[in-house]
């Protein structure tokens, strides 16, 4: 008798009590998609080189506060190439690079090329020439090139940034030297 | 009849392929997840300039960064005007959050001021009078190149010694 009772009962069924576990799933996939930032994961850092001492002052010798020590301190970075970007003073192309000039302990030289990617192109052949032709002992210190990037007032920020590219890219550090007036070049 | 008896059976949705996307999707921001220190200081409103030799951020941070956000601000009828964002200002004046939020945005001039008072600050703080804290700038891509270097350099003469530009990572 008691054998039977046995086989009349209904296998039980044993369930896992998913619910909590959802709960505290949502809980938490709630807390990762406020948390979550895609602006920060995409972002990159470039160190740089401080502004060389004469350009870390202010233009204007009034403006300098007598206590400020920190120029004191300044250590002037020596630069093996200077590159200036200029622009044309036209509305429609304000902030856009026209012409690269870079300077070496030779004069002054326009970087040759009719479009935008063809000056990048030869600025980085200069460069590569450049860094070959170093002094040894340079080298040897394990000074990295300098190299010192000026611009005219409203050149944008990513032009800049595209330069500082080529520099980083052959091997160059970069400092940064006070705007050049609008129009200088011309 | 046969109504009574299948009354008892209960309906329950299937929770698996729920619960199987649920446990996807969390897992997505768990491995995504950049439990970075800059988070509140990392403006969305600027929009960074790509570059290619950016470092990744690594797991190496940078002691006690302090982020400078430089954007623009457009204005009606005129040339955009440029706010610095600081991470933060004296709260001892008894501002309320409002305030001290929107007294976060500052002009260059202020930034320049800011900057002098921090570097004192943190140098009367550390024990051997010494900043090693880096300044990371998060310009705009459409910023004048003026600004930027105004920025710089006003970072430069309150002393900072480590300068620092933020860019997006294109590959």
């Amino acid at each position: 008798m008691p054998n039977k009772h046995r086989t009349e009962d209904k296998p039980t069924e044993v369930t896992l009590p998913i619910t909590p576990m959802l709960d505290m799933a949502f809980q938490i996939l709630f807390f990762f998609i406020a948390t979550f930032n895609p602006v920060a994961a995409s972002e990159g850092q470039m160190d740089l080189s401080l502004p060389a001492k004469s350009d870390a002052a202010a233009p204007d010798p009034n403006k300098i506060s007598p206590r400020a020590e920190s120029h004191k301190t300044d250590i002037d970075i020596p630069t093996d190439v200077t590159i200036s970007l200029r622009g044309i003073q036209v509305p429609k192309f304000a902030g856009e690079v026209s012409s690269i000039t870079i300077t070496t302990n030779r004069p002054p030289e326009i970087l040759k090329g009719a479009d935008k990617e063809e000056r990048k192109a030869e600025l980085r052949k200069q460069l590569k020439q450049l860094k070959a032709s170093r002094p040894k002992e340079d080298d040897a210190k394990k000074r990295p090139p300098n190299a010192r990037v000026e611009a005219e007032t409203n050149i944008r920020w990513s032009e800049v940034v595209k330069i500082m590219d080529i520099c980083y890219e052959e091997g160059f550090q970069v400092s940064f030297s006070k705007p050049l007036p609008k129009g200088a070049g011309q | 009849m046969s109504h009574s008896s299948r009354s008892d059976t209960t309906c329950e949705p299937n929770l698996t392929p729920l619960l199987d996307l649920v446990l996807q999707i969390l897992m997505f921001f768990m491995v995504t997840v950049n439990f970075a220190q800059d988070q509140q200081q990392v403006s969305a409103n600027v929009k960074l300039p790509d570059s290619e030799t950016a470092r990744p951020l690594s797991k190496a941070k940078d002691r006690d960064p302090i982020f400078l956000n430089l954007q623009l601000r457009p204005v009606e009828g005129g040339k955009p005007e440029y706010v610095v964002e600081v991470p933060s200002v004296d709260t001892s004046k008894g501002m309320t959050p409002q305030q001290r939020e929107a007294a976060r945005f500052m002009s260059q001039d202020n930034a320049k001021i800011w900057l002098q008072g921090k570097f004192l600050d943190l140098k009367r703080d550390n024990k051997n009078g010494e900043v090693t804290n880096s300044i990371i700038i998060r310009a705009d891509k459409d910023a004048e190149y003026a600004e930027v270097f105004r920025l710089l350099g006003a970072c430069s003469e309150a002393g900072f010694r480590t300068l620092k530009v933020r860019a997006r990572v294109i590959q």
